[in-house]
């Protein structure tokens, strides 16, 4: 029973874990994209800077919410194997 | 229990091929907007087209919330949140419908140009266009998606639909972000 509690519970902080990083990495894509917008702006020729904002944000939405990790199965396990 | 654990080992073996086969898909399919951004530098290097920039601004923001509400959706089926899941996928919908409204809806009508007038408007409504098909593709499949889970059909320990329209969903995102500084911000405005 306090296994079963404990597991419950885990679940419940791994849910708001995953739940904080993606409101974090969402207002961080925000950011760059409104940094984006006032380079383009200001700096008509500076394209590497928005070349390198462009790869980072791009980075960020495959690590974290395609979860490419996945691929090489060294990611977070499913948190529920509970059959077993 | 064996057969459960049989089932359960046997549905994870079969979303790993899965995984393997839409990530196949995926790289693939990047390589046709690869080809599309080449032939923009390619075609009109130092120059982007006069689009409105607010607009361009403003659907890449929208997209970006669609993929955050996406996330949320899928967070919440792994985690057993079915109620959760459902509000959040709706929203993606909505979003992406809205994105399809402010790019073909519209700055197509308000582009300074028209579909095959030169080079730069070939691109233009091609990398858009083709952008967008995926974009409604997705709206689609995301529908699919819902509907099947408003009749129960994915759970805690069986999702693997739901992770395909979300990766599906935030390589459409990813896209844009590179198209978004392609069109809207390298290059004098012509």
């Amino acid at each position: 029973m306090a296994e079963n509690i404990t597991q419950a519970e885990q679940n419940e902080s791994g849910y708001k874990e995953d739940r904080n990083i993606g409101f974090a990495v969402f207002i961080l894509l925000i950011a760059l994209t409104i940094g984006e917008f006032f380079i383009g702006y200001i700096a008509i020729d500076w394209n590497w800077p928005l070349w390198g904002i462009a790869i980072f944000k791009a980075v960020l939405i495959i690590y974290y919410f395609m979860h490419v990790t996945k691929l090489f199965g060294s990611s977070e396990e499913e948190i529920h194997d509970d059959t077993n | 229990m064996t057969t459960q654990i049989e089932a359960h080992s046997s549905y994870k073996l079969k979303s790993e091929t899965n995984r393997l086969g839409l990530w196949l898909f995926i790289i693939s399919d990047a390589f046709v907007f690869a080809g599309l951004l080449v032939s923009r530098f390619f075609l009109f290097y130092g120059e982007r087209p006069e689009l409105n920039q607010l607009l361009g601004f403003a659907v890449t923001l929208v997209l970006l919330t669609s993929s955050f509400f996406m996330y949320r959706a899928d967070t919440d089926i792994k985690h057993g949140n079915v109620k959760g899941f459902t509000r959040n996928i709706l929203v993606t919908i909505v979003l992406g419908i809205l994105f399809l409204v402010g790019v073909v809806g519209l700055e197509w009508p308000t582009a300074p140009f028209s579909v095959g007038e030169n080079a730069m408007s070939s691109v233009f409504f091609t990398m858009t266009g083709m952008h967008a098909l995926h974009v409604l593709t997705g709206v689609i499949f995301l529908f699919i998606v819902y509907r099947n889970g408003k009749k129960g059909l994915y759970s805690q320990e069986r999702h693997f639909p739901v992770e395909g329209a979300a990766i599906y969903w935030h390589f459409v995102d990813v896209v844009w972000v590179f198209f978004y500084p392609a069109l809207y911000l390298m290059g004098n405005a012509v």
